[in-house]
């Protein structure tokens, strides 16, 4: 417990931002250099990054609007729908990369002298940063569906910072275990699978049974949904409350990750 | 003054079997079981044995010694890539390993942009990388290639820019791994020109290497180990001729 409180520890809070901050350069070169050869060597390039959500998004509004008949509880289906489908598509990536960036970044680990920490965060700032330049798209999408840009929009950047802090939390976690247990990345992509029916994604709060709504409440992956439907479909101001406490949480779950991380990280090079 | 002081450095890797052995289940909930398990000697293998040498400032010592006797361990365990289990390891300079080649290369950029990428990496700055940066390219050789992708290049330009990233780093003391038989008959004469450079200019240089003739040719010292032990340390010419004798020409000792 003293540990976490010495600023010079590596269990410390602080640990972690003063590293990416010593680094920002070499972060930012790996996240630029992630998003340029992200789409290289495809014709269609950035489109992909969009072209998933979209072909989902037909294939739920047929399903669910026109065989399910789900839509008559939204007003507009396609826009509700992929006002949290692209946030989730983001979240679900920077998991899966993130679970398995310590993993595939074996060569800067066993060959360099590396500050570890920063494979993690690269992959994530990179899928993030990869969901804002598809922002616009949403926003062009949603606005031919006649949901047009309102104020709401300016909560995005803290929705995103809460989004980057809660996923950097578990990703700390399930990337140094994954060095050990490989089986992890592979569980982490069938759980995240499972994940999405369990998100008010594909159907409205309104629909869960009263008995089962603590399924969203104390689900904090939903109320970052929630808050991005919040902003791009609603067009309100997101839960302050609800999204302070996924922030809380976040915070807390980086200092456990950390904890996980540091204290494993000096073996990384032999388990690579 | 020394610019590397090992003393009675040990290093010792779990076996490969006892790692695949061990349940996830087990992991999370007995963590103290997993560690001593770790410690049982019985499932170690013992790469570096009470290993203790000082290197002074300006020196170029080779390793020499056959497969698996623990030269790149040492060569990790110096550049702090791994941690010592026992006994104490000190650095006293800048550190350059060229364990590092290429390390974040991306087939899909160009040369110039892995250039930036590699050498960030390696810790340079972007500052110190744009004045450098003409001198990577004019070692290389690679002008004409530079703003290709680098999957387009043959094997021996990929690490001819690879080698002149990492020469250009200027460190204190240099560890080297088997590199000096890169590229064609012109890029290793630059490259020894570069290695002379380093050596007047008062540089530690510190080599792997398995051809005896260029160690004994480049080096003051060499370090002999065999495995996991420090076998010889001394006069090349004589730490080569006992390597040869002991090691080599003994049927009953497997040599590569």
């Amino acid at each position: 417990m003293i540990k976490l409180l010495q600023p010079q520890s590596p269990y410390w809070l602080g640990y972690l931002p003063a590293v990416i901050w010593r680094h920002k350069a070499l972060v930012w070169t790996l996240v630029e250099r992630n998003l340029k050869t992200r789409y290289k060597g495809s014709i269609l390039g950035f489109f992909w990054s969009f072209a998933n959500p979209l072909l989902l998004l037909g294939i739920y509004v047929l399903v669910f609007s026109y065989y399910l008949r789900l839509g008559n509880e939204v007003g507009n289906y396609p826009a509700f729908l992929i006002s949290g489908l692209f946030p989730w598509i983001c979240i679900s990536l920077s998991v899966q990369s993130g679970t398995n960036s310590i993993v595939e970044g074996a060569g800067y680990i066993t060959q360099t002298v590396f500050k570890s920490e920063i494979l993690p965060i690269v992959t994530i700032l990179s899928d993030v940063t990869n969901f804002v330049l598809t922002v616009p798209i949403l926003l062009l999408f949603l606005s031919l569906l006649k949901v047009y840009p309102s104020a709401a929009l300016l909560a995005l950047p803290l929705i995103l910072a809460v989004h980057f802090l809660l996923i950097s939390g578990a990703v700390l976690v399930l990337a140094t275990y994954n060095v050990f247990f490989r089986d992890i990345a592979y569980l982490v992509t069938h759980v995240l699978s499972l994940v999405f029916f369990a998100l008010p994604i594909i159907y409205p709060q309104g629909v869960i049974p009263a008995g089962l709504r603590f399924t969203v409440k104390w689900n904090p992956i939903a109320r970052l949904i929630i808050s991005y439907q919040d902003i791009f479909y609603f067009r309100r101001s997101p839960d302050w409350t609800s999204l302070g406490w996924v922030a809380l949480l976040a915070v807390v779950l980086i200092l456990l990750g950390n904890c996980v991380f540091q204290r494993h990280k000096d073996v990384f090079a032999e388990y690579l | 003054m020394d610019a590397i002081i090992a003393e009675h450095v040990s290093k010792r890797f779990r076996k490969y079997s006892t790692r695949q052995r061990v349940a996830l289940k087990e992991a999370i909930l007995h963590p103290g079981r997993l560690r001593r398990a770790a410690a049982d000697p019985a499932l170690q293998l013992t790469a570096l044995h009470d290993i203790s040498f000082r290197i002074p400032k300006g020196v170029t010592v080779g390793i020499i010694g056959p497969n698996g006797s623990g030269k790149t361990t040492l060569l990790k365990l110096i550049s702090g890539i791994y941690r010592a289990d026992s006994g104490r390891l000190q650095v006293f300079g800048k550190l350059s390993s060229l364990l590092g080649l290429g390390v974040g290369f991306h087939p899909e950029l160009t040369g110039r942009e892995n250039i930036f990428v590699n050498g960030m990496i390696l810790g340079l700055t972007r500052r110190e990388l744009q004045s450098v940066y003409p001198s990577i390219v004019e070692f290389s050789g690679l002008h004409e290639f530079i703003d290709a992708p680098v999957r387009t290049y043959s094997s021996g330009m990929h690490v001819r820019l690879a080698f002149s990233i990492a020469v250009s780093l200027s460190p204190d003391i240099m560890l080297l791994d088997e590199v000096l038989a890169v590229g064609d008959a012109d890029f290793q004469k630059k490259c020894r020109q570069r290695m002379e450079e380093f050596q007047r200019a008062g540089k530690t240089i510190l080599l792997v290497t398995h051809d005896l003739a260029s160690a004994e040719s480049w080096c003051e010292r060499l370090l002999l180990l065999h495995r996991g032990r420090m076998a010889a340390d001394g006069n090349p010419s004589e730490v080569v001729r006992y390597y040869l004798e002991r090691f080599v020409n003994q049927p009953d000792v497997p040599a590569e």
